[in-house]
């Protein structure tokens, strides 16, 4: 029996998934275009829109499909070649249909056996166990709510334990309550050392994986990183900030002064919205105008620098 | 008790051992033999496979109770040798139809098979492990039977005579059954690997074997090379291919009887091998969508 392993020395933590200029075609549609990424350990949110080419991205990390030009390297190998490699790989797909005759047990337990493991009911269980479901119900899955479907499929995915786990819509149809669990597993693969890649469209739930993202729009890839700081980049979309004051007037005035706003708004009676180009500056100069005009400044909140706002711009929608 | 304690938290590791990937081919070939005799499935679901190997091992049930019950029936020589894959073509005809193709279209139609491809399987370790599944099963069909048969007439004194007949009956029983089953096995599994719908591939596997026939017997008779054309008939390559194995002569009417053992040889080989390359090809060209 010859056994499939990865050393620890062979594993560079800052680039599990390494893509370079990675396009796919089918035919006439450009499915991905020229993507270069590397994801190190931690949660990464995959986002985009309807067609962006996320799915067929997530397809070539897992090393079903071939990319049409460039290379995709896990662990510096690649998927498609290397099987070593495929079995530190756990991936969740999309579609809702599954084994249907299985019990969860019997098609976690099928993974574990496809990923080699010694004791197959075992870490079945345990995987089970970890996405709050129970091993001993022993009705097929084709009697499985969505939720319970996307909970066994993320048991599958991790019962091999393995080191880059990819998630396609994982939160789909999961009750708030069910979403926090997950979103804590998330966070608990991303604690030991795991990279977890995560499509999602549910954007509020995403800012809670982490803030690194990658956003693919029309097969490209339009930003990555944390999304705090795309957004700090974007120096094209003024940053609308709320400023409450006791004088809004006056530190509305005071900033047009200092040409730092490029426009500004009363809409409560101690409330001034703000847009500004120069986040650096402006921050510099509201302190100073409510120094200078005895201001009292109660509080400051961006308005748009959330992720649903940051991906809306990225994507023009 | 005095103190609390947290014994586990956070995820779990695993620190066991790594099977290599033909651990998981095996897995996989169990389940598929699983799946596709019905095992754990609705009692519907098990009909066909049970009709199947009803009909495969009901003619020797038959004679094995003949043996018993009738030494010296002249009965028993419809069980010997090759002449009983004439009795049975017809019940791995239906499994290559109708059952086998639930072991490859099912997977694409489900998405399972993205997830196998996910794990250490390959595109070309699937196949070889659904080909094993299938082959396993008709081998069943093909090899059990007459190896009961084979067995009860020794017992009942009826067998072949001596140690090196025996062994010899042996071996041509487990060539010719070996044979039929990868025949068979990789006609169904070469047309299933087009279709994500199990009907479908049902309905062609079912005509191909019919068409070849019609156009064999039809050629046959409207030409002079009458035999030849035979060979395109796949009921009859590949039954006068275990007549050819077992060193007899196919005493059925219209058989390919005038062509050289080679060729039918040949040819039997050559769709074996063009329909595992085939599917082995198709599987190279299909994206996982799901």
């Amino acid at each position: 029996m010859s056994a499939i392993s990865l050393s620890s020395t062979e594993i560079s933590p800052t680039s599990m998934v390494q893509a370079a200029g990675v396009s796919k075609w089918f035919g006439d549609l450009v499915a991905v275009s020229d993507v270069s990424f590397g994801i190190g350990a931690g949660v990464t949110a995959l986002l985009g829109p309807n067609g962006a080419g996320k799915s067929t991205l997530l397809r070539i990390i897992c090393g079903l499909a071939r990319p049409s030009k460039g290379t995709l390297t896990i662990l510096g190998k690649d998927p498609r070649r290397d099987v070593a490699v495929l079995g530190r790989i756990g991936m969740a797909p999309q579609q809702e249909t599954l084994w249907d005759q299985l019990s969860g047990l019997e098609f976690v337990q099928l993974a574990a056996q496809l990923h080699g493991l010694s004791h197959p009911v075992e870490a079945a269980r345990g995987a089970i166990a970890m996405v709050e479901l129970d091993a001993d119900d022993e009705r097929s899955l084709s009697t499985y709510s969505k939720g319970m479907r996307q909970r066994i499929k993320l048991a599958q995915a991790i019962v091999h334990d393995p080191l880059v786990v990819v998630l396609d819509e994982p939160l789909t149809g999961l009750d708030p309550r069910q979403r926090r669990a997950m979103i804590a597993l998330f966070h608990r693969l991303s604690d030991a050392g795991k990279c977890v890649i995560v499509s999602s469209h549910v954007l509020d739930e995403v800012e809670r994986f982490g803030s690194r993202v990658l956003v693919i729009a029309q097969g490209r890839l339009v930003a990555e990183g944390d999304f705090h700081k795309i957004r700090d980049l974007m120096d094209d979309r003024p940053l609308r900030i709320s400023i409450r004051s006791n004088q809004p007037r006056t530190l509305a005035i005071a900033l047009l002064e200092c040409d730092v706003i490029s426009g500004c708004e009363l809409q409560d009676p101690d409330a001034l919205v703000v847009s500004t180009s120069d986040v650096m500056s402006f921050r510099r100069a509201v302190a100073l105008a409510a120094r200078d005009h005895q201001v009292s400044l109660l509080e400051i909140r961006p308005l748009d620098d959330d992720l649903e706002s940051v991906f809306r711009y990225l994507v023009g929608q | 008790m005095s103190e609390a304690r947290i014994h586990a938290r956070g995820y779990l590791a695993y620190e066991g051992p790594r099977h290599s990937p033909s651990r998981a081919m095996c897995n996989l070939a169990y389940h598929t033999v699983q799946r596709v005799l019905g095992l754990k499935r609705s009692n519907w679901q098990k009909v066909l496979p049970a009709l199947t190997l009803i009909i495969a091992f009901m003619p020797a049930i038959v004679f094995v109770g003949l043996a018993v019950l009738l030494p010296g029936s002249e009965e028993l020589e419809l069980g010997e040798s090759g002449e009983y894959y004439v009795i049975i073509v017809g019940a791995l005809y239906l499994f290559a139809a109708f059952v086998a193709p639930e072991a490859v279209c099912t997977d694409r139609r489900s998405g399972m098979l993205g997830l196998y491809m996910a794990s250490p399987l390959n595109r070309n370790t699937y196949l070889v492990s659904k080909f094993a599944a299938i082959v396993g099963v008709l081998a069943f069909m093909t090899i059990g039977p007459p190896l009961l048969m084979l067995i009860a007439y020794t017992l009942e004194g009826v067998g072949p005579d001596g140690v090196v007949d025996w062994l010899a009956e042996l071996g041509r029983l487990l060539s010719a059954g070996l044979l039929m089953a990868v025949f068979w096995g990789s006609l169904s599994i070469a047309v299933s690997c087009l279709f994500e719908r199990r009907t479908r591939a049902s309905v062609v596997i079912f005509l191909i074997p019919l068409v070849s026939t019609a156009v064999g017997d039809g050629l046959s008779e409207a030409t002079e090379f009458s035999d030849s054309y035979q060979l395109i008939n796949l009921f009859s390559l590949s039954v006068e291919t275990v007549y050819r194995i077992y060193g007899q002569v196919n005493p059925v009417e219209g058989a390919i009887v005038r062509i050289d053992t080679w060729l039918v040889f040949a040819v039997t080989s050559g769709l074996i091998v063009a329909s595992c390359w085939f599917a082995c090809w198709r599987y190279q060209q299909i994206e996982i969508e799901r």
